[in-house]
């Protein structure tokens, strides 16, 4: 096992070498900074001074060497359309949407995976039945539309719950409904399928046999067969969710990253593109560590094969 | 009498219509006995296994029998009386190793589970309760292998770690055994079935044994019950039946069979198995049966006693 997380990690961060010398690149080659922050009518000299100044007219393998060993002590670069730190911008907005997509994602857990497991156990029952409503409005509803409606409903009709911005633990919860019912439909509904089919095989009749508690067959003989492909589909919603809060975000005036992403790339602030798509980046790729390890702790045909 | 089941009837409601895979069967065990079920595929053999054990998956429901365990109607015991029961006095070995165990747990594990259920041990001699009975089923170098999970194991050594979990508890009475031999090669299945006899001499338990296999039936059973589409269509001791046969069926069925000591064509069942959602009104077997009368596809024949131990649902059991 320990040999396992030494291999995936280092797999992580050879991967993570390869991403940032292609956004390294991808962000040179996509436009020229310079001409969106010196006025048109700039002189030869402005443009070479410019150049000076962010360090492009270094040769490009010095220019990595600098930018990944700023970034391993923290230092992001400066923002060139808003003149301030980007470790400082990301301080700020980072956490937010780190907040919201994880409340999103908490929702999806606490509340897909048990209802996904009582629907299947359930089967056919009333149980069954409004868990399998409840998953179809949160993957019919679009999420701009389900937030207006949350908005319609709770701050304008009913006065409850603030409309906006964040104010106090109670802020959170309409953006995280938003971004989080869709992911909690899907969660429910993969676990109930795959709960019926782990709850018809061989090894539950089995464990039924042995004169076990209806509890324990389902919890521990049926769900932690079932944890694997849930598993996959978690990992997979919580990247969507980190990526997908710009919505919420915008419709609940939420300070955190997504209208700072959609700004930099407008702006070619690369810097902060830069820095943005690299934070994004890691986030996935140990996301995916974390899921390769927690698959392995679960499955023995993983861990041995 | 250790067993007695008496017209137990499953049924099915479906989108399709109403089946009965098990259709009133009755049949009996005596402590130390072996009894086989024989059939084709589809004739609801799995099924009343799973029923004795009240393990009908849904939508299926047992509608109507009972299922007497030294006297008591399992039928209506409650459920936490139920899984006692399993748990202590009747168990079963399914037909596929490969899908019994949990892929997730190690063996040694799932077997301390079944062994927990009937009996409260201390973690020391809980572990060598589980290496002691994973030795009974011949499992070598078992205090190692207890740390092993399903995959790294052969399809016969599953089998017998499936075996070791049905007879964890000490006062099994009654053990089901479906098909166990069918996903095995054939040198293994007479490891296994051997197997099957000594631990039965060994623990006395009844074993009602599942089987399409009429040879392995031969070998193991004291008495056969041959089934056909959710019905029992012959009873009898298993020399009998072999050798004389009363119901066209048994008797199609055993012309299936190679036999060592003469030279004669095998002779397939010819048409197919009813469909369990429109049984035919009278004999089920008429449709195929050669010899089926007007008689026989109109009203279904009761039993008829051909000797002490030996019946027949047949209209034409008494001749020939």
């Amino acid at each position: 096992m320990g040999n396992f997380i030494l291999g995936r990690l280092l797999q992580a961060v050879l991967t993570l070498f390869v991403v940032s010398l292609f956004i390294f690149l991808l962000v040179r080659l996509t436009g020229d900074p310079k001409q969106v922050l010196l006025p048109i009518e700039a002189s030869i000299e402005q443009y070479a001074q410019l150049e000076k100044a962010l360090g492009l007219d270094d040769p490009l393998p010095e220019q990595y060497v600098r930018w990944v060993g700023k970034m391993l002590v923290g230092d992001f670069g400066t923002s060139s359309s808003r003149q301030i730190a980007v470790s400082q911008l990301l301080r700020e907005r980072f956490p937010n949407t780190l907040m919201l997509a994880g409340s999103g994602f908490f929702l999806a857990i606490a509340v897909g995976l048990p209802l996904g497991v009582l629907s299947a156990a359930h089967r056919g029952r009333g149980t069954d039945v409004s868990a399998r409503v409840f998953a179809i409005l949160g993957q019919s509803m679009p999420s701009f539309w389900l937030g207006i409606m949350l908005l319609m409903l709770f701050p304008v009709r009913l006065g409850v719950l603030p409309a906006g911005g964040k104010s106090g633990w109670t802020s959170i919860i309409l953006p995280a409904v938003t971004l989080g019912w869709f992911s909690t439909a899907s969660l429910l509904r993969l676990t109930r399928s795959t709960m019926m089919e782990t709850l018809s095989s061989d090894y539950v009749k089995l464990a039924r046999i042995k004169g076990l508690s209806e509890r324990t067959v389902i919890w521990k003989h049926a769900f932690k067969n079932a944890a694997l492909p849930v598993l996959t589909l978690a990992s997979l919603l919580l990247f969507g969710l980190i990526t997908g809060t710009i919505i919420a975000e915008t419709v609940f005036a939420w300070p955190g990253m997504g209208s700072l992403v959609l700004s930099a790339v407008v702006n070619r602030d690369f810097v902060v593109v830069q820095a943005l798509v690299i934070v994004i980046s890691a986030m996935y790729i140990f996301g995916n560590l974390t899921v390769d390890i927690l698959y392995a702790f679960l499955n023995p045909r993983i861990r041995y094969g | 009498m250790l067993l007695e089941v008496k017209n137990l009837r499953v049924q099915f409601d479906t989108l399709m219509g109403l089946s009965s895979p098990v259709d009133g069967i009755s049949f009996s065990l005596e402590k130390g006995e072996t009894l086989g079920i024989v059939g084709e595929s589809g004739c609801g053999k799995s099924m009343s296994a799973s029923a004795i054990l009240r393990l009908v998956p849904p939508p299926g429901r047992i509608v109507d029998g009972e299922v007497l365990l030294d006297g008591t109607d399992l039928l209506k015991a409650s459920a936490a009386n139920m899984r006692q029961v399993r748990g202590h006095y009747m168990s079963m070995v399914l037909q596929d190793p490969v899908a019994s165990l949990n892929p997730v747990f190690p063996i040694g594990n799932q077997v301390a589970e079944a062994v927990t259920v009937s009996q409260r041990l201390r973690r020391r001699s809980l572990k060598e309760k589980v290496i002691e009975l994973l030795q009974r089923v011949r499992i070598p170098s078992a205090e190692n292998r207890i740390y092993e999970y399903p995959h790294q194991m052969s399809g016969g050594m599953r089998q017998r770690v499936a075996g070791a979990i049905s007879f964890a508890s000490n006062d099994l009475k009654v053990l089901i055994a479906d098909e166990p031999t069918t996903a095995l090669d054939v040198t293994v299945q007479a490891q296994y079935l051997d197997l099957l006899k000594e631990l039965q001499a060994d623990v006395g338990f009844g074993l009602i044994f599942i089987s399409h296999d009429i040879g392995a039936v031969a070998e193991l059973c004291d008495k056969v019950s041959v089934m056909y589409a959710g019905k029992i269509v012959e009873t009898g001791p298993t020399r009998t039946i072999i050798n004389h046969p009363r119901h066209p069926y048994t008797k199609a069925l055993l012309d299936c069979l190679p036999r060592l000591n003469e030279v004669k064509r095998l002779e397939p069942i010819g048409g197919e198995p009813p469909n369990p959602f429109a049984f035919p009104p009278g004999c089920r077997f008429a449709p195929r049966c050669p010899r089926a009368t007007e008689l026989c596809h109109t009203q279904y024949p009761d039993f008829v006693q051909i000797d002490e131990n030996h019946d027949a649902a047949c209209w034409y059991a008494n001749e020939s």
